[in-house]
């Protein structure tokens, strides 16, 4: 049974991919039918699996003897929670798509690429072996890259895609090099027996073999989970439809690398856990300061994306997997729903630039309850469901060191005036005029599944003691902490954001405008890996083809030439001084000939003379020599 | 006897061609299709005759031919073999399709098409040294006039440079085959395998590098490999399919036949240096294929990266190593076969294969930018397509003996996305470049070239045991067979 969960989207996709054309608006529906009946599968895997048990199926892939190479899937409580996020979440969002793409010209396609990242995703989730796992992995990045490449007719769309594809493909190196090093040295690759692999290195007292294998496939999250420094790739991604940035770029195929840690955490040890925490913490403050910059609703919310990621990363090197979990959790709904109301706002508008919009509440009040819910949860405002699993990492933070605490707080603070500047800049503030007369609300296939996700929201959080063991109940120091630094995020998005007050005093007016610019040009990272890494890449191609033609082809060719001209050579030599010499002999002969040939007459008398000629002339010689 | 019907059939189809008359041409392209079919038809009957458990030679077949010298006609198949026979009977087929559009002299092409096929499964089926030269000559001659005669921009040079390299390199290896003959007075390879590997490591080092030389230009291996751009530019676009589908499987062929199992000393010696030129390989062909502006140019270079997983899997020594090596040769084979017969469809519309004059053809040539991104994908490695499982398996193999050597070929796969995907970008997505307003899609004919090897491809992604299966014994006995003579 296990194997419909990520069959039945896989089926969809074969099913659309050859007679989706044929199909029309009702492919549509296929892809919603299978995705729902998973989540349906999944859900009632529910009791199994909060028992604490482990369902598997396994069947041979590269060997008919060895199971070490036996592939199969499994479901454990991690890999259940990322199920139903991705069959629930996927769901709805299928259905919200149909209302978004309505117009496009490949409806069919759209919706096929979208199950097939479905099943992939399920596949990468349910995988109980690395290859299996890396498989699925490779997969939905190329999913990502197809969906955001959708609208390849755009050249900033084609670009982006393979953007996103060969950046993630460099963390993916690492990933593959992590799971050829666990093979070679622990012979083992089923994710159901990492403690064994732990142990069998922690005997041999090999512990730094874990940290180079844990922090290669820290690596491969690094890519997928849009961490420095692998990040550029997901704000780009925004140039796919909006959907698919509201499943594969906020809520699941982002989230896979904080999964894939979690996953593998027994691997892990202090050394690149700190690495972790590290990458997630700078990651986390980074991506928030470039989201106060953005000015449009997309990258505003990618980098929102790329800092809450950050901040799941950091839960992770604390060691706090549940934490981190139970946070991605509730960020996949609220991130799924801002990234709706987001499309919603384009689809009403057709605009996306903040400085083009404004007072769209009145307009849109379905999607403005809807964003402030998201929002709110995001901010951390007390028991939406963001509230819970932020504060499960502020307290693991607590426990780890008090600055850590403080900087997360100044982080949360960032989130907040990121997401409410976004907020009340939308829905807020003066009506900019727009050329397309008055906006309208989505229709209900888009409202309703936002609507369902907003419920998950408000309340998801509840699910944390239950589901991921994190501690319940309030504590009320950190309940406030957090409240103040909700508070002050959305003071100054008021006052900043909405009202443009200049509030720095005018001695450091300067460096913040310096600070700014280096905030919104995204740190120059893009600038430096074009003029350090991809410049002097296609510069090496460049010069290593010449390199072939003109060096290696040019040797060939020389050779070649010098054959050919020792053949010349050979042949000149032949005429002149081989042939030379049998002429020469020829000629002297016949010239020899010619003489004698005269005194050849045929006349018995001349011969007789000749020879009494020669006696006499031999007797003659013969004397003077012997005298 | 079902092995000679290997070769007799396009061996008598050639003769029915010579003997029609020259305006029959379609009696002369029917003649050649039906006898490449029967062939593949054959190649189907060897595989359910083939007993996948044995590990060692099947359905010999061994008639004297001079005895004075013991020379025979010594045919067989083995698990290391049987893959390249239907690869070379497979393809065969498909670019014979591909080969009804050859405007001119049809005669002569289909002679010498149908004598390049019994050359090439010639010699992968002969177990007798001196038949196996034979028919790596024998390929070599209608190799030249094909290319040179039906090709295209300098095809005479890149025929001759063809011709006159593989040739100087045969020529090593035509010396090594004297000097085993001279040691050993016999040409069965099966008693070689036993013989040769007593001799003293000095002479196996030698004699490994002769034959290494002879099959290195062939794959082709690093820095003997510009005869093959140009080639595979040059040559009609069937003919560059069998080019990259078969004939640089017969240089890594005769690693697996005789390099190997003859010289396990020299190959333990060369391992290091295998490993070396796999990674370079792999790494310098994937740069060079980047900075390529002709469609072809770049897949003739694709080829030399993806030919080095072979030399890195070969390298390694290990089960895993040699089974990734073989199955990459089974692979490529597909998978760039189908390449070039894509680039040759896009070539017959638009007469250019400028990789900067194309542009958003993904939307006005849905089907043909379906195909071209599935085969670019399976190029590049993604998983669930058959080129994964053999580069994954040569890392897996190379990576505990090799280590450096892997991990610089691991980075190079991310070389080889860039120039697939930046090919896929130029060509297919953008806007529409008017120029190509009109182009038609795929025909049906055209489909029916690509779509058996795109289930191949897949199937053997999915569920590479299909494949595995049938060679991992052979590789197993040749390994146990190389460890023996330590």
């Amino acid at each position: 049974m296990l194997a419909w969960i990520p069959g039945l989207p896989l089926a969809a996709f074969a099913v659309l991919i050859l007679v989706g054309r044929r199909l029309g608006r009702a492919s549509a529906w296929v892809s919603v039918a299978a995705l729902a009946s998973s989540a349906f599968l999944t859900l009632q895997l529910t009791p199994h699996v909060l028992d604490g048990q482990r369902l598997a199926v396994s069947w041979r892939w590269l060997s008919a003897t060895d199971p070490a190479w036996f592939l199969g899937l499994a479901v454990d409580r991690l890999s259940w929670v990322m199920l139903v996020l991705v069959t629930v979440i996927g769901t709805l969002i299928t259905i919200y798509s149909i209302g978004y793409m309505q117009d496009d010209a490949r409806f069919s396609r759209f919706f096929a690429y979208l199950s097939l990242f479905c099943a992939a995703m399920l596949g990468l989730v349910m995988a109980n072996h690395f290859v299996l796992l890396y498989a699925c992995w490779e997969l939905v990045g190329l999913c990502s890259y197809l969906l955001i490449s959708f609208w390849f007719e755009k050249p900033e769309a084609a670009r982006a895609g393979r953007k996103a594809f060969l950046t993630t493909r460099v963390g993916d190196t690492g990933l593959l090099i992590g799971i050829l090093a666990l093979w070679v040295t622990a012979g083992q690759l089923h994710l159901g027996r990492l403690e064994e692999i732990r142990t069998f290195f922690v005997l041999r007292d090999q512990t730094w073999w874990l940290t180079i294998i844990s922090t290669l496939i820290f690596l491969g999250a690094v890519g997928k989970s849009a961490q420095i420094p692998l990040h550029v790739w997901l704000p780009d991604a925004m140039e796919g439809p909006t959907p698919v940035s509201a499943l594969i770029h906020a809520a699941t195929m982002v989230a896979a690398g904080v999964y894939l840690v979690a996953r593998t955490l027994p691997l892990f040890t202090p050394e690149s856990l700190r690495l972790v925490l590290w990458i997630g913490l700078a990651t986390h403050l980074f991506a928030g300061t470039v989201a106060l910059t953005m000015t449009d609703i997309k990258r505003v919310l990618a980098y929102s994306t790329i800092s809450q990621l950050g901040l799941m990363m950091t839960a992770l090197g604390l060691g706090a997997a549940s934490s981190a979990m139970f946070h991605l959790s509730t960020h996949a709904f609220f991130k799924a729903l801002l990234f709706m109301a987001a499309g919603s706002v384009i689809h009403a508008t057709h605009r996306q630039d903040l400085r083009e919009l404004g007072g769209l509440g009145r307009h849109l009040p379905w999607t403005r309850a809807l964003f402030l819910i998201a929002a709110l949860s995001m901010g951390g405002f007390p028991l939406l469901s963001g509230f819970w699993s932020k504060d499960a990492i502020l307290l693991s933070a607590r426990e780890h060191a008090p600055w850590l605490m403080w900087t997360l707080l100044g982080g949360a603070a960032v989130t907040a005036g990121y997401i409410f500047r976004l907020y009340l800049r939308c829905f807020h503030g003066s009506p900019v005029a727009s050329g397309c007369g008055t906006p309208h609300d989505s229709p209900a296939v888009m409202i309703l599944p936002m609507a369902a996700l907003g419920l998950g929201a408000a309340f998801a959080g509840f699910a944390g003691p239950g589901v991921f063991h994190v501690h319940g109940g309030l504590d009320v120091p950190m309940l406030i902490s957090s409240s103040v630094a909700l508070s002050i995020g959305v003071t100054l998005a008021f006052a900043v954001g909405l009202k443009r007050r200049v509030l720095v005093p005018a001695v450091l007016r300067p460096l913040g405008t310096k600070l700014y610019r280096l905030a919104a040009n995204k740190y120059y990272v893009d600038e430096a890996y074009q003029r350090w890494i991809i410049g002097p890449f296609l510069d090496a191609t460049a010069w290593l083809s010449r390199f072939d033609r003109r060096i290696i082809d040019g040797a060939v060719d020389a050779a070649g030439l010098g054959g050919w001209r020792i053949g010349q050579w050979k042949e000149r030599f032949d005429r002149v001084v081989i042939d030379g010499i049998v002429n020469g002999i020829a000629l002297v002969t016949r010239s020899i000939g010619h003489v004698v040939r005269r005194a050849q007459t045929g006349v018995i008398h001349h011969y007789l003379f000749w020879v009494v000629a020669a006696s006499v002339m031999l007797m003659l010689w013969i004397r003077a020599v012997s005298a | 006897m079902i092995l000679s019907g290997l070769l007799l059939i396009p061996l008598i189809g050639m003769l029915v061609v010579l003997l029609l008359p020259k305006t029959a041409t379609r009696l002369i392209r029917l003649t050649a299709t039906v006898s490449t079919a029967l062939t593949l038809g054959v190649s189907l009957a060897v595989l359910r005759l083939f007993d996948p458990q044995a590990a060692g030679v099947q359905l010999e077949t061994f008639i004297p031919w001079i005895p004075q010298l013991n020379i025979a006609y010594h045919l067989g198949v083995d698990g290391l073999s049987i893959m390249m026979v239907l690869l070379t009977t497979g393809l065969s087929f498909l670019a014979c399709l591909a080969s009804w559009s050859i405007p001119e002299r049809q005669k002569e092409y289909f002679t010498l098409y149908l004598l390049l096929e019994l050359g090439m499964l010639g010699t992968f089926l002969a177990l007798d040294l001196f038949l196996f030269y034979v028919f790596w000559e024998i390929v070599l001659v209608p190799m030249y006039f094909l290319i040179g005669i039906w090709g295209g921009g300098r095809r005479e040079y890149s025929a001759f440079k063809f011709f006159v390299y593989t040739l100087a390199g045969s020529l090593a290896m035509l010396l090594g085959i004297l000097a085993i003959y001279v040691a050993t007075h016999t040409f069965n390879m099966t008693e070689l395998a036993q013989v040769c590997p007593t001799f003293a490591p000095g002479l196996q080092h030698l004699l490994f590098v002769a034959f290494f030389l002879g099959f290195a230009i062939k794959v082709p291996v690093f820095p003997f490999h510009t005869w093959l751009p140009d080639a595979h530019v040059d040559a009609p676009t069937p003919i560059s399919v069998l080019l990259a589908g078969v004939l640089l499987k017969m240089g890594a062929y005769g690693f697996f036949r005789i390099s190997y199992p003859f010289f396990p000393e020299g190959a333990r010696w060369f391992a290091g240096a295998m490993a070396a030129l796999g990674m370079i390989n792999i790494v310098y062909g994937a740069f060079v294929a980047m900075a390529q502006t002709d469609f072809k140019r770049m897949v003739a270079y694709s080829s030399v990266s993806h030919m080095g997983f072979v030399l890195l899997g070969l390298s390694s020594l290990t089960p895993e190593g040699f089974n990734g090596a073989l199955l990459q040769m089974f692979n490529h084979g597909t998978i760039t076969g189908a390449m070039f017969l894509l680039v040759g469809v896009l070539y017959d519309r638009a007469h250019t294969r400028d990789l900067t004059a194309f542009g958003g053809l993904g939307s006005r040539l849905p089907v043909y930018a379906a195909m071209l991104t599935i085969f670019s994908l399976a190029s590049l490695g993604l998983p669930g397509l058959s080129g994964f499982v053999s580069e994954f398996l040569s890392f897996v193999g190379a990576f505990g003996v090799q280590r450096w050597p892997t991990i610089v070929s691991v980075l190079g796969i991310v070389v080889t996305a860039a120039y697939m995907l930046t090919a896929i970008q130029r060509v297919l997505l953008g806007a529409l470049n008017q120029r190509w307003q009109a182009l038609p899609d795929m025909t049906p004919q055209e489909l029916v070239t690509v779509v058996p090897l795109l289930i191949i491809v897949v199937l053997v992604g999915v569920y590479p045991l299909s494949v595995l299966r049938l060679q991992d014994p052979a590789i197993l006995a040749l390994l146990q067979h190389v460890g023996m003579f330590q």
